[in-house]
């Protein structure tokens, strides 16, 4: 969580010293750097010469999560061979391990090359379309997992099995704070819900819980206990901690020694500042009113769908993470998509691939453009990175399992996806990779999505091999045990 | 500007403003030294920084010539002691360390044969800047000291050394007429050093109800202890908070944190694992009625096998079914090894200290066990069935069939073990932990490390009743044997991190080459010898260890030469100032407040949760029905564990993580605590409690009433003077309630002397 240990003293710089101890020195370098003190500084665990080659170093990452898994070959990845073969029979693997005969499936999206890089996108992504120059697109993914709770561990902990540290976590472990009145690591979740297993995405693991992931609420108080019960004014408040403070400062002077006394006293400071600054962070209502437009803030609900929420909430996510990385917030992960799997409420299209993209492309594809134009305009995108992606890709094939028999579902495919990345450090308007013809698995500069998490983490400035927490007996790294490699291919 | 350049903007622009700081600093209360000494949390990281990247360049590098074998110009590195002459590392401050000048010197640089890289540059120099913490010991520098991990040589081969490591030794017994004041004090005067004075009877009597019990003693126990605070009625004290229940459910919490416990699975449906409280109760159970250690083991992990287990038996080997298990794996049979992994890696760490969890996909790098001794260990429970997966075959997942009828009351289900017959599946070395990829089969022996000690080999026993294979009851009585090394020093160790806030061991769950050495390997043995000679218990146990001088020594920090050479209280010159945990907090707060409903065991209490959590979607918030107002005022223990929904008030305060094994607690301090202290319901409505019965109570003197309640003492006159402030009309219970509310939120209240 955010605020390390806090503050006897007062001075700005007796603060950092004393958050270093805190977490790797890394950290410190770079508040110092932040504080316009130090300039920047060799990553931990980087030697100069590999920090020289990371030109642009990230300093936020947003990480965009369309939970349930989208289709990449009605997004990104372009299969000529699949539209032309639409409605052959196949073997394919649906569960690993299991051949069953399944219908191939073509895209009934109209595909076209955009930009000067020609990368493809569908027409079901209309605003993106228009920013491919600025995306890396890596087709060529894999994982491990078939099934929603298991992969959505993996995506966001490198591991399929529960109890692991989230990568935000690592993120704000590995590099520290940017700013002590808000969280390091933000978590916003879809209006319909959360991600299937829950606080698990975003959790420490192992670590301590202070570097978990702090969801922020669309509604009501944002963040747990921000704000007084009712009939507790902000100047009856100050007054109380006043009193504490004193109280506590004459305890803290008999018990020479322990820091952890002056930690508290300088927590309840930091808690009261907060609920100060963090509603201000969030406040869109000081946006430009043309901002919010180009982010879709405002537009209503469809009435075609009962689901169909249209770009406003996520737009709002989006918008409020631009604010957050404006104000040093490290990782933000916004989910599109939430409530339990294997409905159209996320981007779990069994149901219908068709009506799936219809409900949730429209949600994200406003806000998104809008973010990169946004972030580019601010001068926030050479220092900050965006991700795309979800939990695994989608099968060319055609599921009829849970329409009733009419072609039109896809089911998970973990064997070959794509994700995009933008941003500091990323060689924009690259397609990276490939999928079979089909579009069925990785073939190509195939990538475990550990290679994934050790791009981002250099990205970040971060060494995947270096950056460890010690464990079990074990340093566990982000990446595991098996050897991970940084996708040079879309690094700039 | 570029990275050639930061060097000299460094020294030229920074260097002076850092050196001011420090003297600003070491002006400042304690100094940096003390900056350096954050909560435990901190420090545990502090150390792993310090093992991962600084001991490595240390060993390699320096420790050759200024080690045991060399000591070139007086200086050693290989121990703190080394180097403590001043100047050298001077915590917060690389510049002016010598160690960092001459490593970073163009002439007579160190180490002479070659440079540095850049890399172990930075990290001396973000060790010292983050206060030099060093976690190695603090003995005399001797031929062993100073040795980090050592990496084994492959191939895997037991050397005569692996005997030789200190976990492994038999324990020794104690010599007569020792104690443990005079083991402490035996290794305190050959630094010099001496115990502190006794606390005061009233921090003495706080100590212990907040380590028996958890929650805090009624004004009128410290006033009569304070009365006569002779050495009989201390006794007298301990006997009595031993015997209460209040004792188990404090105590339980310690072992369930270790288990990691939960009620229910995680993943994606985070279903519920029913009737999980039974074993919490079990727990909570056999700690009140001191249940020995070794019966306590041995009903865990085979309760069902033994002759006289019965249901009690069952009940406990509940313990097999608390890890996180998904019902919808991407492979049930590689998924089928990870959950009997979980409970290797559970049953290792909880019970021996080991990791064997490192052994699964190839030989231990550091400890002598190989990864045949991992697969030999894990056919000892390959008669288990999770979740009924045998019973479906490779296709399903199991038929989640993990409940027994109790034989006193077929009506009543037990989340309990199951072995589907008296035949143990075949059981294969897995080369690099792939169940597609079976090599040598092996058999159920213990590791090779302690294959022919004789009188701990299990005696395999024949199937047990035709439900099972009884090799559950011999690796357990394995561990339960007095002649296991590990068994009852890690267990003793436990009882007394529990006691001082930090084990002899740090790593209560590691006792091989990447834990920490013990800081008083005598006293560990003492204490181990006691826990089996006195037949397990550990009632008398406790009692010993706080009826000793050490337990009842100050936690304040006064003596200046102690707080130099030994920081960090290694070898107990004082006792710790401790924050409560969680639980204990909470448990507390509603004593204070005089709302703590002491009903015991049963099924979980489901508390309300902030509305914010309530309607986010999560499916974990499925099957969540408030519990009655009074249900929700009971002892923390009883609140629902769930593992997708940790309740906010206690994982605030660093609850345990109930996925791995955790005999430590990381112990963090954050602004979201004190926005929980502040704002929250919970915190608003046991001030308001509080408020009325102290006006209720004490209406001639509310503040004086305060005061006793929350923290058993009278209110100084400044105290008096700032609360008074607040409360213009203390008998308005409004403006009084204030006032409750700021004691609540006082340090004292939630840290012990």
């Amino acid at each position: 969580m955010w605020t390390k240990q806090g503050c006897a003293g007062t001075t700005r710089r007796e603060l950092l010293w004393q958050m270093g101890a805190g977490f790797p020195a890394l950290a410190l370098a770079d508040l110092l750097s932040g504080d316009g003190f130090l300039g920047r500084h060799a990553a931990y665990g980087a030697t100069p010469e590999a920090t020289k080659s990371i030109r642009k170093k990230a300093k936020s990452c947003i990480f965009l999560f369309m939970f349930g898994g989208p289709s990449q070959v009605d997004l990104f990845d372009y299969k000529p061979e699949l539209q032309r073969r639409d409605g052959q029979s196949i073997d394919n693997e649906f569960r690993r391990g299991t051949k069953t005969k399944a219908v191939l499936q073509a895209s009934r999206r109209t595909f076209a090359r955009h930009g000067k890089s020609g990368l493809w996108c569908s027409d079901a992504l209309p605003h993106l379309s228009k920013h491919m120059d600025k995306l890396a697109m890596v087709h060529s993914l894999y994982s491990d997992s078939f099934a929603h709770g298991s992969a959505l561990l993996q995506m966001n902990s490198g591991r399929i099995l529960q109890g692991h540290p989230s990568i935000g976590a690592w993120l704000s472990y590995g590099l520290g704070t940017l700013n002590k009145n808000l969280p390091d690591y933000v978590v916003m979740l879809d209006p319909r819900g959360g991600p299937t297993t829950g606080a698990p995405n975003w959790s420490s693991g192992y670590m301590p819980a202070k570097y978990q992931g702090t969801v922020l609420r669309g509604e009501g108080n944002p963040i747990i206990n921000l704000t007084p019960p009712p009939g507790m004014t902000k100047q009856a408040q100050r007054q109380e901690i006043d009193a504490l403070n004193t109280l506590n400062r004459v305890h803290e002077n008999t018990h020479q020694g322990y820091s952890e006394l002056a930690a508290r006293i300088s927590g309840y400071e930091l808690a009261f500042q907060l609920q100060a600054t963090a509603p201000e962070a969030l406040d869109l209502s000081k946006e430009d009113p043309r901002t919010l437009e180009m982010y879709g803030i405002g537009q209503g609900k469809p009435d075609w769908h009962s689901l169909a929420l249209g770009p406003s909430p996520y737009g709002k996510q989006l918008l409020t993470a631009r604010r957050l990385v404006e104000r040093g917030v490290r990782f933000v992960q916004c989910y599109s998509g939430g409530g339990g799997a294997g409905g159209q409420n996320t981007w779990d299209g069994h149901h219908g691939i068709e009506e799936n993209l219809r409900l949730h492309c429209p949600e994200i594809d406003q806000p998104i453009a809008a973010l990169l134009t946004d972030l580019e305009q601010r001068g926030l995108l050479d220092e900050t990175l965006v991700v795309w992606g979800g939990e695994f890709g989608r099968m060319p094939v055609s599921e009829t399992f849970n329409t009733g028999g009419k072609p039109g579902g896809r089911d998970h495919n973990p064997k070959g996806f794509t994700y995009w990345m933008a941003g500091a450090g990323v060689k924009a308007g690259t397609a990276y990779g490939a999928t079979d013809e089909l579009g069925e698995a990785a073939v190509e500069n195939r990538h475990h999505l550990r290679d994934l998490h050790a791009t981002i983490l250099h990205l970040m400035g971060l060494d995947h091999r270096v950056l460890t927490y010690f464990h079990g007996g074990l340093n566990e790294r982000l990446t595991g045990v098996v050897e991970a490699n940084v996708i040079t291919g879309v690094v700039a | 500007m570029s990275l050639a350049m930061l060097p000299l903007r460094i020294a030229t622009l920074i260097f002076p403003m850092l050196v001011c700081t420090i003297v600003a600093l070491a002006a400042h209360g304690g100094g940096l030294q003390n900056v350096t000494q954050d909560s435990r949390g901190e420090r545990a990281i502090a150390i792993r920084r310090f093992e991962a990247k600084v001991r490595p360049l240390l060993e390699n590098h320096c420790i050759p010539c200024h080690g045991p074998t060399a000591a070139k110009a007086g200086l050693r590195l290989d121990t703190k002691l080394g180097y403590a002459t001043p100047g050298i590392v001077i915590p917060g401050n690389p510049k002016a360390s010598l160690l960092i000048q001459r490593v970073r010197a163009t002439t007579n640089q160190m180490p002479p044969g070659g440079h540095l890289s850049s890399l172990e540059v930075d990290a001396l120099n973000e060790w010292i800047s983050t206060g030099a913490i060093d976690p190695r010991d603090l003995k005399q520098p001797h031929a062993d000291s100073g040795k980090g991990p050592q990496l084994r040589a492959r191939p895997f081969r037991l050397m005569p050394t692996d005997r030789g490591w200190w976990a492994f030794q038999p324990i020794h017994p104690p010599a007569s007429g020792i104690t443990i004041d005079r083991l402490i004090a035996q290794r305190l005067s050959t630094r010099g050093l001496r115990m502190s004075p006794v606390a005061t009877p009233r921090e003495r009597i706080r100590r212990a109800y907040f380590d028996l019990w958890g929650i805090p003693p009624s004004p009128a126990d410290v006033t009569s202890f304070e009365a006569n605070p002779s050495a009989a009625a201390w006794e007298k004290v301990i006997d009595r908070l031993l015997a209460s229940p209040h004792f188990g459910e404090r105590w339980g919490r310690h072992w369930l944190d270790i288990v990691r416990y939960a009620e229910t699975n995680g993943y994606e449906r985070d279903s519920p694992k029913p009737n999980a409280w039974r074993y919490r109760d079990w727990v909570i159970q056999s700690i009140n009625e001191d249940k020995p250690y070794d019966r306590f083991v041995m009903e865990q992990l085979a309760g069902d096998e033994l002759p006289d287990g019965g249901d009690v038996g069952l009940i406990a080997t509940g313990y097999y079914r608390l890890h996180v298990w998904d019902d919808e794996p991407d492979s049930t049979l590689a998924a089928e090894y990870d959950d009997i992994d979980d409970i290797m890696v559970t049953t290792g760490a909880a019970f021996l200290g080991l990791t064997i969890g490192c052994a699964r996909c190839h030989d231990h790098k550091y400890d002598p066990i190989s990864q045949r001794d991992y697969y030999s260990l894990l056919a000892f429970f390959r008669g288990i069935d999770p979740y009924g997966q045998q019973k479906t075959g490779g296709g399903g997942r199991g038929t989640g069939n993990i409940l027994a009828s109790l034989k006193s009351n077929p009506k009543e289900q037990v989340l309990c073990v199951q072995e589907n017959g008296t035949k143990l599946r075949d059981t294969f070395v897995l080369l690099r932990g792939d169940a597609q990829m079976p090599a040598e089969q092996v058999r159920p022996v213990v590791p090779a490390l302690f294959a022919d000690q004789g009188n701990i080999t299990p005696a395999v026993l024949g199937p047990v009743g035709g439900k099972s294979s009884g090799y559950r009851t011999a690796i357990a009585r394995w561990i339960a044997s007095p002649h296991n090394p590990l068994t009852p020093r890690v267990m003793a160790n436990r009882v007394w991190q529990h006691l001082f806030g930090t084990g002899i061991v740090p790593t209560p769950d590691d006792f091989g080459a990447t834990g920490i050495l013990p800081s008083n390997g005598k006293l560990l043995d003492y204490l181990a010898s006691r826990l089996v000679g006195g037949g397990w218990k550990l009632k008398p146990l406790l009692r010993e260890i706080m009826t000793s001088r050490a337990y009842q020594q100050m936690s304040k920090n006064g003596q200046p030469l102690a707080s130099r050479i030994d920081p960090e209280n290694r070898l107990i010159w004082r006792q710790s100032l401790r924050r409560l945990e969680a639980e204990a907090v909470r448990d507390s707060m509603l004593c204070i407040s005089g709302d703590l409903n002491t009903n015991m065991y049963g099924p979980a209490v489901f508390p309300t949760l902030p509305p914010d959590l309530r309607d986010s979607g999560n499916p974990a918030n499925a099957g969540w029905v408030d519990s009655t107002p009074d249900e929700q005022r009971r002892r923390s223990v009883y609140l629902v564990v769930k593992r997708a929904l940790k309740i906010p008030l206690l994982d605030a305060l660093d609850f345990a993580n109930s996925t791995s094994a955790a005999g430590v607690r990381p112990v963090t301090t954050t602004a979201p605590q004190a926005l929980m202290f502040l704002n929250d319901t919970f915190m608003h409505d046991r001030a308001a409690a509080l408020a009325s019965i102290v006006l209720k109570e004490s209406p001639t003197d509310p503040l004086g009433g305060l005061f006793q309640r929350a923290l058993q003492r009278q209110p100084t006159s400044k105290e008096r003077a700032v609360l008074g402030k607040l409360s213009k009309n203390s008998a308005r219970s409004e403006d009084f309630v204030r006032c409750a509310r700021v004691v609540l939120n006082l340090n004292e209240v939630i840290y012990v002397d």
